[in-house]
């Protein structure tokens, strides 16, 4: 029995390294495997006065966001505290715009494909979300949908 | 006598090695394409969607492709850096490029050539040349000589650079923002010579491990975001909109929208 106890230890000890759930894992890679999951649907606003009834949240699944062909739409999302956000889509040249609070600079920066999955995910960004609310502007695009994905990232510090 | 049996097959050997004009891999075909692939912005004839509003029907779209220019970065050894830490300026490398502060996308490659100061420059390893002409909303590619030759030597080619000396369009704009567009469609007319060239970071190596024989095709694909940004209501007071020179705002603008399409260098194996 006295011998076991090591291997006990050791056996402990190798579990315990692995990572629980999708712990570590590359951030692009994730996004690729959740192109087939399950997604939460919502609804964009008509006009980005009214997008709180749109409300992003972060999370590690998926989007299907409704919009009406032609129109624009919008969503909003709530920042408590500054972070660094990810915004992985399936369609390009949708995503339009993205704003803070009431100012009219558009934020959005240069979208880049997901190198993991780029036919999937032809655009995502890097987000620097300050405190605040953040309005995301769709369209006008002629499609009635948009699968999205908005995750936690990496903060860029101001320097 | 011996010495001189082993002598005449390494001789042999050696003339395989300096043949004359055969390079590490040939050249079976070369292509030059554009069109025009709205996707998500809707399409030319029922109308393209801009971010501000306004839909933009195309009924005819053209522009001449000059030469394309494959480019091997030499001299000025340690340009390298890590794309996981960018130099001062640049941030979020990914995919062959790096954002840099002014908005640009930079490729890997310019912002080597940049670290290494003037000692490194890009060299031309083989050049598609112009074909003319392309109607963009059929969208066509034409084969296309090479320049020097259709042996390629080793090279590490890491820039495709595209020149595209005229660009003209005609259509009809309507709509806009819901406070101040426009209150009738008005025609559109675009007759530019962009000046600056596409440039597209690229990752082409010849070398031992090159296939004997390849096609090459560069193709540049101008997307549905063309005509973002252009406050087409302001820029015509309301009467038809004619853009030939591109110290108007709007035609700025689509220049700026236009250059931001990456050609890409698409290559095919014979074997």
């Amino acid at each position: 029995m006295k011998n076991l106890i090591p291997l006990f230890a050791l056996f402990a000890l190798t579990l315990s390294a692995c990572p629980t759930g999708e712990e570590g894992e590359d951030p692009g890679v994730h996004a690729c495997e959740q192109i087939p999951e399950a997604c939460t649907a919502i609804t964009a606003a008509a006009d980005r006065a009214s997008d709180d009834t749109a409300a992003l949240t972060m999370q590690d699944t998926p989007w299907d966001v409704a919009l009406t062909s032609g129109e624009e739409g919008w969503l909003s999302i709530t920042v408590d505290a500054d972070h660094g956000g990810l915004m992985f889509v399936d369609t390009a040249d949708v995503v339009a715009g993205l704003f803070h609070n009431d100012e009219d600079t558009d934020e959005l920066p240069e979208a880049a494909p997901n190198g993991n999955c780029s036919d999937d995910i032809p655009e995502h960004w890097h987000l620097d979300l300050h405190e605040g609310t953040w309005h995301l502007q769709l369209g006008p695009a002629a499609v009635d949908g948009l699968w999205l994905l908005l995750m936690e990232g990496e903060h860029e510090h101001d320097e | 006598m011996m010495r001189l049996l082993l002598f005449l097959p390494s001789l042999l050997l050696a003339g395989c090695t300096f043949t004359p004009g055969s390079g590490f891999t040939t050249l079976s075909g070369a292509s030059l394409g554009a069109d025009f692939r709205p996707a998500a912005r809707g399409d030319a004839e029922s109308g393209v969607f801009t971010d501000l509003g306004y839909t933009v029907t195309i009924d005819a779209f053209e522009l001449e492709l000059g030469d394309a220019e494959l480019l091997e970065l030499q001299g000025g050894a340690g340009g390298l850096f890590d794309p996981a830490d960018p130099p001062a300026g640049y941030s979020l490398c990914h995919n062959g490029h790096c954002h840099h502060d002014d908005g640009r996308l930079v490729s890997y490659a310019e912002i080597e050539a940049e670290l290494a100061g003037g000692s490194a420059a890009f060299v031309p390893i083989v050049t598609l040349l112009s074909s003319g002409d392309y109607e963009l909303l059929s969208g066509t590619a034409v084969a296309t000589e090479v320049l020097p030759s259709v042996e390629l030597p080793m090279a590490d080619m890491s820039q495709l650079q595209l020149d595209v000396p005229w660009i003209a369009l005609e259509g009809t704009v309507s709509g806009g923002p819901e406070v101040a567009g426009l209150d009738a469609p008005i025609d559109l007319v675009v007759d530019l010579d962009p000046v600056a060239p596409f440039t597209a970071g690229v990752d082409f190596v010849v070398g031992r491990d090159t296939e004997p024989s390849i096609e090459l095709a560069v193709q540049l694909s101008i997307d549905g975001t063309l005509f973002d940004g252009i406050d087409f209501a302001t820029a015509s007071g309301g009467d038809d909109l004619v853009l030939t020179q591109q110290t108007e705002l709007a035609a700025a603008d689509l220049v700026e929208n236009l250059l931001s399409n990456l050609p890409d260098l698409l290559l095919t194996s014979n074997d």
